[in-house]
């Protein structure tokens, strides 16, 4: 199990829980799809499984490993990429990677090699030596993208990637995840576009009110309707014609 | 366009000083972290109106009441234009707010008005904060009729207005100009650093001439200020005069010259807003760079090389955290230069040569650099938070950052300082040591208030460094810290060495345990 959620409990204060006993498994291979409304609890869960967000009850696991026992170890395992990723704007593209690079121990030959192929292929080279402040949005997620690359992770978490890249960017980052998953690896990534999810995802969890309401392979969900008819049953939003 | 300017000024205002955030923010160390904040710039507004307030006495004590007036309005102006080209790039000239209005129905005169309008409140607060106790003391003494009240309070409304538009023209030219440079933010700061230190100077010698008491001394003070207002700024004397002579005809020239500076300013930035906007938040951009070879470093070094980077990256963290070290390495010049007495004379510290330790450690450490460290990753935060690094190695990154800032002053103010004084052999390791000390435990315990009070959610980086919990709570301290064993060592001059020295343990066994428990503290609390 890449990553195993157990009865997750995360509230914020003076407030009803976020997450309420949650319980969610990604295997190696799985490209597993996070929906649900906007406040739903997607973004918490994320944060509390990457460790910006401690939780209040139940244990996360990556690679079988407690995040609350060695936090360290498991970040090392993973990557993260926020919905609006709010880099370090006053280094520029290249001192981020290498930051990053630095942080994750990687040695000088690989992290040249890397940072050149991923780069290339995100068609940032040329200005990996402007400030990231400077960055279009589209250009701060293409860097955020080949930061979490970088380090080769087992798995990647997502917040909402797909939101202001351009399609070829996106076709990129869809090749990408299928390579990481191929490779052993899997992703775990929230999104609101569900025709995405469906061509992309072999599983598929729904969260609503910080409660997880549908699970499950892809093919299990769906039955053969369209996941976002599956979505509005689910949620309680039936469309009637 | 009225409906539009009183809706966008009152979306603004709303949150003055993070009043809305604290009213309905669920999170309570959110909370308690704006009401702080709050509360520190309340207590700032009362030191300034005290301060008004007795130099006003002073001259009226003097019988030179009617400059008052003309000081408070002189002085008031000032701090207004110097606040306004400092906001202006982030409040009058804010790109992404102004975007998001472009896509709405709003005019675009409605959002420079309503953001002249918040600037305007902010400043008018300021303004009142010095001329209103300056007011009531010439009041007490004059006994004046309605009129003067009358005079006072249009002088009061109208005084932000010249000094707004200056500021805001001069701080559009300033922050397009800087913009593109490469160290731009590093000038920004510097230039910062040489308007205030000589302010603050004048201002000390200002202080020191009406601190005398004497007539003749406030007497020369106040002739200066004629002669000065009169010729930079001649709208303090007709203010002076409309008070004192109970005629409002003087405040015409003020008022005209508002509306017409105000008229020709808004001409400017109806034709030129988006471009001054792109200008003033414009960023370098080559867009060609080729792949090298890359360098390998360690965490830590790493940690500390972004640190860095970060702290060169704002000129708001620099002159913040600069202008003491400046200060100490100007006092330990004039003591060099000038020599002790006159030194004390100039500052009107008592024993300078035996304060001087005290006063090297306050200076050095009243502003570390740890004292904004967390409020400043702002919304990056999250980077370092998601990242396999050890809590021990990001904050020992901050603290070593701090103590590269401030080794280089400390080490020039203390061998210019020995040189000065010539306090011996024993006297000047003592000096050295408790300093030093002074020094370190200040940055670890700013660094612990820090990750207490952390301001995290802020769009202009002013509000991350001066409206800091954590500043506020450092000076405080460190000025206890330090004036108890600085009286102590006065008392008993004989043994000051033994005493400097045992104090010196006792600050370095103070953060050596502090940063023993905030390196075990975890940083998730950090939000």
């Amino acid at each position: 199990m890449v990553l195993s959620i157990r009865n997750l409990t995360k509230s914020y204060e003076g407030s009803r829980p976020a997450v309420a006993d949650l319980n969610l498994n990604v295997e190696a291979g799985d490209i597993y799809g996070f929906i649900g409304s906007n406040g739903a609890g997607k973004t918490t869960t994320i944060k509390c499984v990457v460790g910006i967000h401690d939780f209040d009850a139940g244990e996360i696991e990556i690679n079988g490993i407690s995040v609350r026992e060695d936090p360290l170890k498991c970040k090392a395992d993973i990557a993260y990429i926020p919905d609006n990723p709010d880099l370090f704007g006053y280094l520029t593209g290249i001192q981020y990677l290498n930051f990053i690079c630095d942080i994750y121990g990687i040695s000088k030959e690989e992290r040249e090699n890397r940072i050149a192929e991923e780069a290339e292929a995100f068609e940032i080279t040329r200005a990996l030596g402007d400030l990231i402040s400077s960055y279009s949005h589209g250009m701060r997620q293409r860097l955020a993208i080949i930061s979490a690359l970088i380090h080769e992770p087992r798995l990647i978490i997502m917040d909402e990637p797909f939101v202001g890249l351009d399609p070829e960017a996106s076709l990129l980052l869809k090749n990408k995840m299928r390579q990481v998953c191929d490779a052993g690896g899997a992703i775990f990534f929230s999104t609101h576009v569900l025709d995405v999810a469906e061509k992309l995802c072999n599983k598929v969890a729904i969260i609503k009110d910080g409660r997880l309401i549908a699970d499950g392979s892809m093919e299990e969900l769906t039955k053969g309707e369209t996941l976002e008819n599956r979505f509005m049953e689910v949620v309680g939003h039936v469309e009637t014609d | 366009m009225w409906k539009q300017i009183r809706l966008l000024t009152s979306i603004q205002t709303c949150n003055i000083y993070g009043r809305n955030e604290s009213r309905y923010s669920r999170d309570h160390l959110k909370r308690s972290s704006n009401e702080a904040s709050f509360l520190a710039q309340v207590m700032n507004f009362v030191f300034i109106g005290i301060a008004s307030a007795l130099i006003a006495a002073a001259f009226s004590f003097s019988g030179i009441v009617e400059s008052i007036p003309v000081l408070a309005y002189f002085l008031a102006s000032v701090v207004i234009m110097v606040f306004t080209i400092m906001q202006a790039g982030d409040t009058l000239y804010q790109l992404g707010t102004f975007e998001l209005m472009l896509t709405m129905p709003v005019r675009q005169e409605a959002v420079i008005t309503s953001r002249f309008l918040y600037m305007y409140v902010t400043n008018f607060i300021w303004g009142a904060v010095i001329m209103v106790p300056a007011m009531i003391v010439c009041a007490f003494t004059l006994k004046p009729g309605v009129i003067f009240y009358m005079d006072c309070i249009i002088g009061i409304i109208v005084m932000p207005f010249i000094p707004m538009v200056i500021g805001s023209l001069v701080g559009a030219l300033v922050k397009s100009k800087t913009a593109r440079m490469r160290h731009g933010k590093v000038i920004s700061a510097i230039m910062t650093i040489l308007f205030v230190i000589p302010a603050m100077i004048l201002w000390m010698a200002f202080n020191r001439m009406v601190g005398q008491g004497s007539n003749g001394s406030i007497r020369q003070v106040a002739q200066l200020i004629d002669i000065w207002s009169g010729r930079l700024y001649p709208f303090a004397q007709w203010f002076g005069r409309a008070v004192s002579d109970g005629n409002p005809l003087y405040l015409l020239p003020a008022i005209a010259v508002s509306i017409g500076l105000f008229y020709v300013m808004a001409q400017i930035l109806k034709r030129n807003y988006l471009k001054i906007c792109m200008a003033v938040n414009s960023k370098t951009a080559s867009k060609n760079y080729k792949l090298g070879t890359l360098d390998q470093s360690s965490v830590l070094k790493s940690l500390v090389a972004r640190e860095w980077r970060h702290y060169v990256s704002s000129s708001v963290y620099i002159s913040g955290t600069l202008m003491l070290y400046v200060l100490t390495m100007v006092l330990a010049l004039a003591l060099l230069f000038l020599g002790p007495k006159t030194v004390e004379e100039f500052t009107g510290i008592y024993a300078v040569d035996g304060a001087f330790p005290f006063l090297v450690g306050f200076f050095m450490s009243a502003t570390p650099l740890t004292i904004a460290t967390f409020s400043m990753e702002g919304r990056q935060w999250w980077v370092l938070q998601s990242l396999p690094v050890r809590n021990r190695d990001i904050i020992n990154s901050k603290l070593i950052i701090s103590l590269m800032v401030s080794a280089p002053f400390y080490a020039a103010t203390m061998v210019i300082g020995c040189l000065a004084i010539r306090p011996g052999l024993i006297g000047g390791i003592a000096w050295i040591i408790l300093t030093a000390a002074y020094i370190l435990f200040n940055t670890v315990l700013a660094l612990k208030l820090n990750m207490k009070y952390p301001k995290l959610d802020w769009e202009d980086e002013n509000k991350a460094m001066r409206n800091n919990t954590s500043t506020m709570v450092i000076m405080l301290l460190s000025l206890l810290t330090i004036l108890f064993p600085a009286v102590i060592t006065m008392i008993f001059k004989a043994y000051a060495d033994v005493i400097m020295l045992a104090l010196a343990v006792i600050l370095l066994s103070a953060a050596a345990v502090l940063h023993g428990s905030v390196i075990k503290k975890s940083l998730m609390c950090i939000r």
